[in-house]
């Protein structure tokens, strides 16, 4: 468990799963929820309880963490996950149910605590996000921090009736010399 | 008159195991796409012959692994269409020419053309995603020159002979290949999938046909 001055970030465990499925139901694809072939699985709570017991299997999807404020109330999940040992980087996820609190300080606490994981703890070298064409307040949020737009992926992901554009963000290690 | 080519697309059968295998051991297969450079001969057959393997007939196969063939050279390389997704209509292109003093020549292009034309019209897909290492410059120029943009750079993202390289990452939509196509097949009619395949069975059919 990691305790900051707004939100205290632990592992999501089974008894998350019932919360864990709003992400999915009735929202939007979120890119770390995909799989490989980028698409959205619907999974039931008993399928969530089990990944959240056992961890990812086929999935892109990474180890989760849940968000939760200061009261104990779960705002969201998290991810980071080290890519391949010899690309040295990682891959990070940030889901609120609403996504509006990616521009409060739980947004950024939440995601300075990721960074500080992935670059002093592991000394990455680089951390990696997505984002949809809608998730403006996730990508400000990104773009806020430093994050580098590595371009935008056009009609990746269709739902609701239309193709979606995805882009990827990434941001180096500072502490470590490219 | 129609445009003749001695260069087509098939499935890749079992009988191509052995150079497909020859094809995939060489260090040049993990340095231009992935694999480790310490699997067994055994493991690489192994793989291989899982991807060769047909899916049964009531499944969705996730991925299409096609020979660039030649009446004149004989097989020389190795496409894969992989993580087809059907809901997306998007799948990745991966292509190995084993035949180095071919992989700058036009029969590549003209094999990457075929492929990414049974994409689009075979395999009805809207998206075709294309990913190459900065280093690879055959690749990029036979990419671009196939229509694809480059959307998106990843800078320092793999890792060959203890350097770092960025990763480029293409995308094809069916409206910019049916322009390029349309192109094409005005400046040379009898060049589309279709035609290609009629010449095949012509060609075959003259092979097993003895004089």
């Amino acid at each position: 468990m990691i305790s900051g001055t707004h939100v205290i970030l632990r592992t999501a465990e089974a008894d998350d799963a019932a919360d864990f499925r709003r992400l999915y139901y009735p929202a939007y694809p979120r890119p770390a929820l995909l799989d490989r072939r980028r698409e959205y699985p619907f999974p039931t709570t008993s399928d969530l309880r089990e990944f959240l017991t056992s961890g990812p299997k086929e999935t892109a999807a990474l180890d989760m963490l849940a968000i939760e404020d200061t009261t104990g109330i779960i705002r969201g999940y998290c991810a980071m996950r080290p890519a391949a040992v010899e690309l040295s980087y990682a891959e990070i996820a940030i889901m609120f149910h609403d996504n509006a609190e990616c521009a409060s300080p739980l947004g950024s606490e939440t995601l300075e605590i990721l960074l500080n994981m992935a670059f002093t703890n592991k000394r990455l070298r680089k951390a990696v996000a997505h984002t949809l064409d809608q998730e403006i307040e996730l990508r400000a949020l990104m773009a806020n921090r430093g994050f580098h737009s590595g371009g935008v992926q056009r009609d990746v992901i269709y739902f609701d009736g239309r193709y979606h554009d995805l882009e990827a963000l990434y941001l180096f290690n500072p502490a470590i010399e490219i | 008159m129609a445009y003749k080519t001695s260069v087509y697309i098939r499935r890749a059968e079992r009988e191509d195991l052995d150079t497909v295998v020859q094809w995939m051991e060489d260090p040049d297969f993990s340095h231009f796409l992935y694999g480790e450079a310490t699997r067994s001969p055994r493991r690489v057959r192994e793989q291989i012959i899982t991807m060769l393997g047909r899916s049964p007939g009531n499944t969705v196969p996730l991925g299409v692994y096609l020979i660039i063939d030649s009446t004149e050279f004989g097989p020389i390389g190795l496409i894969s269409l992989n993580n087809i997704s059907w809901r997306n209509r998007s799948l990745n292109i991966d292509a190995y020419v084993g035949k180095k003093n071919l992989r700058s020549g036009h029969l590549t292009g003209i094999g990457f053309f075929r492929a990414t034309e049974y994409a689009f019209y075979e395999l009805n897909m809207h998206r075709v995603n294309l990913f190459v290492y900065s280093f690879n410059s055959p690749s990029i120029r036979l990419v671009e020159r196939s229509g694809a943009v480059r959307e998106l750079t990843m800078k320092d993202h793999i890792v060959r002979d203890g350097k770092f390289y960025d990763l480029y990452g293409y995308g094809l939509l069916r409206p910019e290949f049916d322009k390029l196509h349309a192109e094409f097949m005005s400046r040379a009619p009898g060049y589309d999938l279709e035609s290609n395949v009629r010449a095949w069975e012509e060609a075959t059919r003259a092979k097993e046909t003895p004089a």
